[in-house]
């Protein structure tokens, strides 16, 4: 008889342990979410590279929560470890607590937990932008500096959600925080939420990135609804040659102006200046591969886990992450509406030089939004290519959300 | 609530001017520094095409025509392995060309080199030799 209760209490311990005894609905219904991500990263492949990750973050902390949870210490009694562990020598400390003494003995936390140190202490996005920085071609920014005004443009979404956030009722720095979505820019979204409001990382991350995949469904609509036929055919002459002594500087001026003026945009803008500074030197090869390559991709794994380990049911199943997602589509709206307008703006400026398109391109995403200018201008006339002409717009929207991050947080913290 | 609702306007003005002013002086600054490097770049290119100018003359008027002679091993035929493939030719004229000039050089025959490194060797050498 002993044996048999014996043998069931183990079986209930074993539950009790398991999943079905720790978990309640809401692990659940995020684990089919993360299946739904998965879903769309491998089948759609929407931002697989940043997708996955997150999907598989997301499904393991709502598998088995304990692998974001923190170390712990546990506090034994001095006598009752002595006697567990004769002839040892006592490695920790020791408190004594009533008269009572304890040995504090460390448990290390899950894997997660140490790989979010990254996100929290604002490491990984910063080394982002570095791989980027060594990714991206300032050329046609440089040959065209107009465009820097539509990547400023794109950028008063993020604070017109500032508003709608508080509206709803979000805290100043929360509001910020959700507002940064309208960048389309995935890490610093991630570094002002890290530093701002560290409670809505999983939320913000995943609106974000989510937005950022669904550029070529959200951004078309917004851009034929905001231009007339006309416009859309316009052609652009084609950008001057850029030299190298040109693009060898501009890195250099840009980190000293806005280190100058923003020192709270220096982290971001400072590490994707010294990316293209070493791609535009061209005498640092072996490091600019690295940054570009190994680098970006072992941050996107351990950003992509640790952001997708903030998702858990209990956080991210409520009436605040609903409303976020919804204010960071609205961002977004307002961000890529903004740029064509302005896009218009210039196009009026200059007696029908430039295709308000290219205005939609303001919103970072690079080189996606970009892209999407080009398609979308080659619906109406196939011989027109906006491409090169998109990505100064393009690249200036990485700087003016990196600047707009630097605002927010030096008026916020 | 009212309170964090005048926050708000302050900072959508505050962010939208910072941004723009920002981003407009960058433009100001490329703008300018542009300019400068083009105009010194021009200057430096019309300096040094003129001494070009004044060398290449005075160098047709004194030296005869070089002919460089290469005596070929590998046969220059399409459909054989070890023929020298007629792009390579191609490519090999024309940067000839670039340096000698113009007609100055009148290309022969082209032989592949017995004392070539291996392609490890080559690796090797560019790995040790090229910068940190």
């Amino acid at each position: 008889m002993d044996i048999l209760t014996q043998f069931w209490n183990s079986v209930v311990g074993i539950i009790e342990d398991s999943a079905f005894g720790t978990l309640d609905w809401r692990n659940y219904v995020m684990i089919l979410i993360s299946f739904v991500l998965i879903y769309l990263a491998i089948k759609k492949q929407y931002e697989p590279l940043v997708l996955l990750p997150i999907a598989v973050g997301m499904l393991l902390v709502n598998l088995c929560p304990a692998i974001a949870l923190g170390g712990t210490t546990n506090m034994i009694p001095f006598d009752e470890y002595v006697k567990a562990h004769p002839g040892e020598t006592i490695k920790y400390a020791i408190t004594e607590l009533n008269g009572i003494k304890y040995v504090n003995e460390p448990h290390s936390g899950g894997l997660l937990f140490y790989l979010y140190q990254g996100v929290k202490l604002g490491i990984y996005p910063p080394l982002i932008f570095l791989g980027i920085g060594a990714m991206t071609d300032f050329g046609p920014l440089i040959s065209n500096p107009k465009s820097f005004i539509l990547g400023a443009a794109a950028q008063i979404g993020i604070f017109i959600t500032f508003i709608g956030a508080i509206i709803l009722g979000f805290t100043t720095k929360e509001a910020g925080a959700i507002g940064i979505i309208g960048g389309a820019d995935g890490p610093t979204a991630i570094y002002v939420t890290s530093i701002l409001a560290p409670d809505l990382l999983g939320p913000i991350a995943v609106a974000a990135y989510s937005y950022m995949a669904l550029v070529p469904i959200i951004q078309p609509p917004i851009m034929r609804l905001l231009t007339t036929k006309k416009e859309r055919q316009i052609k652009m002459t084609q950008l001057r040659g850029v030299s190298k002594l040109e693009k060898i500087l501009f890195p250099i001026i840009v980190t000293v102006i806005v280190a100058i003026l923003l020192p709270d945009a220096t982290t971001l803008v400072g590490m994707l200046m010294f990316g293209n500074l070493m791609k535009e030197s061209g005498v640092v090869d072996r490091i600019t591969n690295t940054a570009k390559n190994e680098l970006m991709n072992i941050i996107t794994i351990f950003l992509g886990l640790s952001v997708g380990s903030t998702a858990t049911g209990q956080i991210f199943l409520s009436l605040r992450t609903i409303g976020i997602i919804c204010l960071g589509l609205f961002a977004f709206c307002m961000g890529t509406s903004f740029g064509v307008l302005f896009g218009k703006i210039m196009c009026k400026a200059t007696g029908g030089k430039v295709n308000p398109l290219i205005g939609s391109a303001g919103v970072s995403a690079v080189p996606m939004a970009a892209r999407v200018s080009q398609k979308v201008g080659q619906e109406e006339d196939p011989s027109n290519f906006l491409l090169m002409h998109a990505m100064g717009p393009n690249v200036a929207g990485v700087v003016g959300s990196a600047v707009a991050a630097g605002v927010l947080i030096s008026i916020l913290k | 609530m009212l309170e964090n609702l005048k926050l708000g306007f302050t900072i959508l003005l505050a962010g939208v001017v910072i941004v723009f002013c920002v981003l407009i002086l960058l433009i100001g600054i490329i703008k300018l520094y542009s300019e400068l490097v083009v105009t010194i770049q021009n200057t430096y290119k019309k300096k040094t095409a003129k001494k070009k100018k004044s060398v290449t003359r005075e160098d047709v008027e004194s030296q005869p025509v070089v002919k460089q002679e290469v005596v070929t091993e590998a046969p220059v035929k399409s459909n054989d392995d070890s023929a020298i493939p007629l792009e390579v030719i191609a490519a090999i004229a024309a940067a000839v060309e670039v340096v000698f000039g113009e007609g100055a050089v009148q290309i022969k025959s082209v032989k592949r080199s017995s004392k070539r490194r291996s392609a490890w060797k080559s690796a090797g050498v560019a790995e040790n030799t090229r910068s940190f």
